[in-house]
């Protein structure tokens, strides 16, 4: 090997060094605020989770211990309402959108959704409140759970449509030259195929949604006690960890960053289990893990 | 230009045939000269000669197969390689017919010819003349020219019904010469299935050009009528 | 190394051509349109049932759009249409009445890549018949078998039903999906591009089989393999393009003489691999 080959070498072993240590940096600079935001709700969080924190209703400001389990319920009972009213349309929305890209109301449906997820949230809430709470003269969960319905949506149907796009053409074809019709085909063959992203799409509007602090002021409003009435105001994770940390207290400071963590894990289980229920799917159909 | 290498690779098919064809051509003259003169060297010549020709043939048919193989022709590429296989092993036969009339010349030894030699090398010239032409005519394709040729072979025929009727005359004189005579009818015969041979090769040339696979000029049966 | 997997080639079908076959599809005046621009056009051909009928061409001669306007799969093509008409046994297919599901029934197809529906094995085999009402388990049971039989599948699999259809190896997935076909009884089995993703050994098991299969059903063909089609088929349709870009057959005729001495100089330079 002569001088040159050698020095041009060396320049490009130096420029393949500096790229990886950008690329490092990068990484880094992306994975360094999660980590911080993580580490702080675990340090700040941690001390102030006990037992009882999951099962006991909040006690006055002074008074030691409390839990948030009127939370747990309210959240459980708003996205789990939301989900229950969005995933239908939401999924339907998301099939029509993909199997008709070019007609006027996939176009129109592509559209909506934009719109919808540009929405903030809180007009959202506004929205909510003016349809579901004036009506009944009172908040509620019911309208806890229109709100996140409406937020959930956009990311359902985008998700649905995405995936069952990428759920390869032949497969449609496989089935319909069987002499399946097309809606046979979309529910035996398509959605079993994009279960998967599906999955992962209902996990993002879940965690998104379990998230939403400002519409749940103007909807679910809260609730010091449980409340499994649909019709009656209830406390949801994210609207209590408001309360609790725009106030003066100490010890409620605490218990934000309490209630901050235990949202985050739930969130964390959720995707967790689901990540499980489709790896056990898979490996019950005998493919190779 | 697509399957340029193929290309080349039939063109030298063709070329090793023509050379195999040339061998064969030349023997068959050697062989005659040979018989002619009392040569018994030159007979040696010949027969050396045909180990060559086998050789060759055994040649060309493996890089034939080869080529069969791996480039699986098709259409006319298929016929052309079927047909040189074919040829082949005609002049590997005629090839043979030298090394008989050699042979007849070796097993002669010191007995003198019974009659000189005219219309035996006319023969040999003539079969060897047709090879030639007709070997050409398939390199070239040449449909016209490969079906004249098998219409010479009535010429060959002819000259072979004279070599037949002067040795019988002779031998009918003088029945202590049946022997040599035998030798000489056999060369004549020897010759006369030379250019019969030629014939299959025009039919092959025909075959590669249209697809028909079909006799050209059938009169052997004529001949074999007449006697 | 010598391949021991009891494996010959496909003896020639010498009685293919001297037993003379019924007509099963008569294809007349055959052009498929996507809007304005005619893709394939004036094709007629007559199908022989139990036969093996191979359609070949260079890349984009229309061969495989052909193919899919014999089980009206074009139709799902949004702006595609089809002028001319196709006969099977005597019914028209594109006629105003026709039941496209009937259809499709009983011209079954096969796809270049094997497409096995992310189901078991079981459920992938038994998923034409329930659509078409099948629902007792012993019948199912008997179908799925039958089917996976005639693929040659069912030893390799009878132990793993239950097991995602996904999990097979390609050639396994390709017999898959022909069993799947097979199980709701067609008539005439389509197959574009059949082997083209497998591999050789894979490609011949799948040609001995249409050698078995062509006893009960007839077999269509699209290959761009020259050699696969003259392995495999009676007769064979060469297609082209001509100067409006449409797809024509140009020459039809009994796979020998295709490749012995076809009539077309196309054809010839096609099939000599002098062009295409």
């Amino acid at each position: 090997m002569n001088h040159r080959s050698i020095r041009r070498q060396i320049w490009r072993k130096s420029i393949n060094s500096v790229m990886l240590a950008l690329c490092g940096a990068a990484a880094l600079a992306v994975v360094a605020p999660l980590l911080l935001i993580l580490g702080y709700v675990v340090r700040e969080g941690l001390p102030a989770i006990t037992p009882q924190f999951f099962t006991a209703l909040p006690t006055p400001v002074g008074v030691p211990g409390g839990g948030v389990v009127n939370a747990l319920a309210g959240s459980l009972m708003t996205v789990g309402l939301g989900l229950v009213m969005a995933a239908p349309v939401g999924i339907l929305a998301g099939i029509y959108a993909a199997m008709h890209p070019d007609n006027p109301f996939g176009v129109l449906i592509r559209f909506g959704t934009d719109v919808i997820s540009g929405v903030p949230s809180i007009v959202m809430g506004i929205f909510a409140y003016t349809l579901v709470v004036l009506p009944q003269r009172h908040f509620s969960a019911l309208s806890g759970g229109v709100v996140l319905a409406f937020i959930m949506l956009p990311t359902l149907t985008r998700t649905t449509e995405e995936m069952i796009r990428l759920v390869p053409s032949s497969l449609r074809d496989g089935s319909l030259a069987l002499g399946a019709p097309e809606w046979k085909t979309t529910i035996d063959v398509l959605l079993p195929a994009a279960l998967n992203g599906l999955v992962t799409g209902i996990m993002l509007a879940v965690a998104r949604a379990a998230g939403e602090a400002a519409p749940m002021m103007f909807t679910a409003f809260g609730n010091p006690f449980i409340n499994l009435d649909f019709t009656q105001p209830v406390e949801t994770l994210p609207h209590m960890i408001f309360t609790y940390a725009i106030s003066p207290y100490g010890d409620w400071h605490g218990k934000a960053w309490a209630t901050a963590l235990v949202l985050i894990t739930l969130i964390l289980l959720l995707n967790v289990a689901a990540r499980l229920l489709v790896w056990w799917r898979g490996r019950r159909l005998g493919l190779v893990r | 230009m697509i399957r340029k290498t193929f290309e080349t690779e039939l063109k030298q098919a063709k070329d090793e045939m023509l050379v195999l064809g040339s061998m064969v051509e030349k023997a068959i003259i050697d062989s005659v000269t040979a018989l002619k003169s009392r040569d018994l060297t030159a007979s040696a010549k010949v027969l050396a000669g045909d180990t060559e020709i086998n050789k060759k043939r055994f040649a060309i048919e493996s890089q034939l197969m080869i080529l069969i193989a791996t480039q699986q022709p098709m259409a006319h590429d298929l016929r052309l390689l079927a047909s040189i296989l074919e040829i082949i092993s005609e002049l590997e036969r005629m090839g043979d017919y030298a090394k008989g009339i050699a042979n007849i010349n070796i097993r002669m030894g010191e007995a003198p010819l019974l009659k000189p030699l005219i219309d035996v090398p006319r023969m040999a010239q003539k079969g060897a003349d047709m090879l030639h032409r007709a070997l050409t005519a398939f390199v070239n394709e040449d449909i016209e020219l490969a079906r004249k040729i098998p219409v010479e072979d009535d010429e060959v025929d002819a000259l072979y019904n004279q070599v037949y009727r002067e040795l019988m005359t002779i031998v009918i004189g003088d029945p202590k010469t049946i022997e040599r005579a035998n030798w000489l009818l056999w060369t004549a015969h020897n010759l006369e299935r030379f250019a019969d041979r030629v014939t299959n090769i025009c039919e092959r040339t025909v075959f590669v050009a249209t697809g028909a696979l079909t006799e050209i000029n059938d009169t052997d049966s004529e001949f074999w009528k007449q006697k | 190394m010598q391949p021991s997997m009891g494996l010959r080639t496909p003896p020639v079908r010498s009685d293919a051509e001297s037993v003379p076959s019924a007509t099963k599809m008569q294809i007349e005046n055959l052009s498929i349109f996507y809007r304005d621009f005619r893709a394939v056009s004036n094709v007629s051909l007559s199908i022989g049932a139990q036969r093996i009928t191979a359609i070949i061409g260079p890349s984009g001669c229309g061969k495989s759009t052909l193919l899919r306007a014999l089980n009206r799969m074009n139709d799902l093509v949004p702006g595609s249409h089809a002028e001319g008409q196709i006969i099977l046994d005597g019914q028209p297919l594109y006629a105003r009445n026709v039941d496209v599901v009937d259809v499709r029934r009983r011209i079954g197809m096969v796809f270049q890549r094997p497409n096995p529906f992310p189901k078991s094995i079981y459920d992938n085999v038994a998923y034409g018949p329930r659509l078409y009402g099948v629902r007792s388990k012993s019948n199912l049971d008997e179908l799925v078998e039958k089917s996976l039989r005639q693929a040659a599948l069912w030893d390799e699999v009878r132990d793993k039903l239950h097991q995602s259809g996904l999990s097979l190896s390609g050639g396994q997935q390709q017999r898959l999906c022909i069993a799947r076909a097979l199980a709701v009884e067609p008539e005439v089995i389509l197959m574009d591009e059949p082997a083209s993703a497998l591999d050789p050994i894979s490609t011949l098991r799948i040609e001995e089989l249409m050698h078995d299969l062509v006893k009960d059903y007839t077999i269509i063909i699209v290959t761009h393999n020259m050699q696969q089609a003259a392995r495999v088929s009676d007769f064979t349709a060469m297609m082209m393009i001509d100067e409006h870009r449409a797809g024509r057959v140009i020459e039809y005729n009994a796979t020998r003489i295709i490749f012995t001495n076809p009539t077309d100089r196309r054809t010839e330079d096609y099939v000599t691999g002098r062009f295409g």
